[in-house]
């Protein structure tokens, strides 16, 4: 193993290669910055100039553009309540708060650090495990990856802290949102309301911008004025996370950088599910949920730790098996395959030097990512001593433009605006946007595994129970939705003959 | 709280009719599995008997009694009815005009209205805000970043001043 790393470092940590891990952390942290701009239009718009680079330096390039977007979109989530990216929308949940109530230094710092430590906690595993966690995703099937996902929506539902009808609701919207644009296998277009825009579907990003940052925008300067309390000026020191926040988030870190690193594996679970699986394993696990929505640190500390262990998770198929867990990995396997390597099971036997530079240079870009991104917090805070009268139309310049650009057409700014007035409303009628944000992800997803189960199980849904693992997340997922029927039905057993007495 | 399940659960009870309905043009079920309207049709099914159950408590009291003690106190008001519908206008102002008019317009007349009526900054303040802000935006999401804005009626101006 330290060989290996010997191997590895030697490649990753040449000047040439140090540059280009830097220029790509840097241009995927302001990517991620941008709402509307992803980690996949940057790529594929730099895949090109890979042509004129080694293999090695072009893969630490795009790979640092791939986790360095992770960090750029926490920032917009925690400052201005945009996430940057879908796999920080739930950020915005706790760390929108933490920021009114004047600790966005805090939040970001432990984003940061907490990222740093599941990013390094991600690239230890995948250099133990990458062969075994490989296998094991392959054991899983249509039938087990809808009840996985089943069960994730399920858990994020359970977890929500608004009514549980209201939750599940939202849930299945999303999931019929999910099915508006093309129909994946005949091609029908279904629910587009004869609008082009629709037809690839409803994008997560504008769903995103509008439920959370238009509807904020909204909130603030179209209602009431902000309650957010001014930011003073504060030393670095004193802006970063105390030693009672590390105490609270240690865990969280812990168990975001597990789980986050298991979904990122997983083909179409990915970061976005990870950090809401994550945030609703933290309110489930504290002693005080009721703090969660209001700034509690640990809602940031685990989806932040979850997501970048999952962008980490996601090279596991790629580099063992040449299988690309998401659009971003598909991306880079043409970015291998430009320059004649194939990734898979023979790349770390005919391409040492390759497979371990990738993975040593996840070290260093997690390195580079930290010392880039901890300085600037002090700055970044100095974001929110803006007046938000003055801020606020900046911001939705911000989200306009995003809109727009991701389809160079008006019609994302419109969708924008709508998705907005539902987030608005949606605050009044008190229900919950995560369940609908994660279920507009999983829907295509969750469809597209079901089709296929049926097809597998020739319509008879009874064969699931020949599949052990799908039927344990089903049952899991079962439990978690009678479970406050049943808790409730246990208190009036128990006390109807105490009120009868 | 009760009249905000009502509305709410109703609108909602339309919009699963809605999907049903439009999930019923589609194949529900073919030679080789599920068709296009399975997913939404179940889905849309789920939907309205879930928007049922909350009608259903609404009706029968539960919600009163039960959300009337855990009321959410950051839900906004509706009191200032009129900077909403003037916000919620300047949004849909910047959706009509922004490819017609171009970006450098569009962004300018929207900071310099939202600013002014809604900020309540002084007209000069407000003038060098948009001036300033939208001149930087541009230039950085067009020159730095490469995304291509719309220039709208300053294009032929644009153009013949490259050209020049």
């Amino acid at each position: 193993m330290l060989e290996n790393l010997l191997i590895g470092f030697s490649s990753s940590l040449s000047l040439t290669n140090l540059l280009y891990c830097l220029f790509g952390v840097t241009v995927g942290t302001a990517v991620g910055v941008l709402p509307g701009l992803g980690p996949v239009s940057s790529i594929a718009l730099l895949l090109p100039f890979t042509y004129k680079i080694e293999v090695l330096p072009a893969i630490i390039m795009l790979a640092g553009i791939y986790y360095g977007v992770q960090y750029g979109g926490t920032m917009t989530s925690i400052l201005v309540n945009i996430p940057g990216e879908a796999s920080t929308v739930v950020t915005c949940i706790d760390g929108y708060q933490m920021a009114r109530k004047g600790r966005a230094g805090a939040a970001l710092g432990i984003a940061a650090f907490g990222s740093f430590i599941a990013g390094t906690f991600g690239i230890v595993v995948l250099m133990l495990l990458a062969p075994p966690l490989a296998k094991a995703a392959l054991m899983m099937g249509p039938p087990e990856y809808t009840a996985l996902m089943i069960t994730g929506l399920t858990l994020v539902i359970y977890l929500s802290s608004k009514s549980m009808i209201k939750s599940l609701m939202m849930g299945v919207l999303g999931l019929l949102l999910g099915t508006v644009g093309m129909d994946p296998v005949s091609g029908q277009l279904r629910f587009t309301l004869g609008s082009g825009a629709l037809m690839d579907g409803v994008d997560l990003a504008l769903v995103a911008m509008g439920l959370f940052g238009l509807a904020e925008a909204l909130a603030l300067i179209g209602g009431e004025s902000s309650s957010r309390e001014m930011v003073k000026s504060q030393r670095l020191k004193e802006i970063l996370p105390s030693r009672e926040d590390w105490k609270i988030s240690s865990l969280p870190i812990a168990r975001g950088s597990v789980a986050g690193f298991l979904m990122g594996v997983l083909p179409g679970g990915g970061a976005v599910m990870a950090s809401f699986i994550s945030y609703a394993m933290e309110r489930r696990f504290s002693k005080s949920r009721e703090r969660f929505g209001q700034g509690a640190i640990e809602g940031v500390a685990g989806p932040e730790s979850a997501n970048n262990a999952a962008a980490v998770g996601a090279f596991v198929p790629l580099l063992t098996l040449g299988i690309p867990a998401n659009v971003v990995m598909a991306l880079l396997i043409g970015a291998f395959m430009i320059h004649g390597v194939n990734p898979g099971p023979l790349l770390l036997k005919d391409n040492p030097a390759l497979f371990w530079g990738i993975i040593t240079s996840m070290y260093i870009g997690n390195f580079l990512l930290l010392i880039l991104n901890v300085p600037l917090i002090g700055l970044f805070v100095r974001i929110l001593k803006v007046p938000y009268p003055i801020l606020g139309p900046i911001i939705t310049i911000f989200c306009f433009i995003g809109a727009y650009s991701i389809n160079h057409n008006a019609s994302g700014i419109l969708i924008v605006i709508v998705f907005g007035v539902v987030g608005y409303l949606m605050r009044y009628f008190e229900y919950d946007p995560a369940p609908l944000v994660l279920a507009i992800v999983l829907g295509p997803l969750m469809e597209n595994s079901l089709r296929q189960s049926l097809m597998l199980f020739r319509g008879d849904v009874s064969q699931v129970i020949h599949r052990p693992i799908a039927l344990v997340l089903l049952g899991i997922a079962g439990f978690l939705l009678v479970s406050p029927l049943l808790s409730r039905w246990l208190r009036v057993g128990f006390s109807k003959p105490l009120i009868e007495k | 709280m009760a009249r905000r399940d009502l509305i709410s659960g109703t609108f909602f009870l339309l919009l699963g009719g809605y999907f049903v309905l439009g999930a019923l043009q589609f194949p529900i079920w073919d030679r080789y599995g599920p068709g296009a309207g399975f997913f939404p049709l179940v889905l849309g099914m789920v939907f309205m008997v879930l928007c049922g159950i909350l009608l259903v408590r609404v009706g029968g009291g539960f919600v009163r009694k039960r959300q009337s003690r855990s009321q959410s106190q950051d839900a906004p008001s509706f009191v200032k009815k009129g900077r909403f519908a003037l916000c919620l206008g300047f949004f849909l102002g910047f959706y009509l005009f922004f490819e017609s008019a171009g970006f450098l317009i569009t962004v300018f007349v929207y900071l310099l209205g939202i600013l002014l009526l809604l900020g309540k900054r002084s007209l000069g303040v407000s003038l060098l805000i948009a001036s300033v802000t939208t001149v930087l935006v541009y230039l950085a999401f067009v020159y730095a970043l490469g995304v291509q804005l719309p220039l709208g009626i300053l294009r032929d101006f644009f153009y013949a001043f490259m050209v020049r």
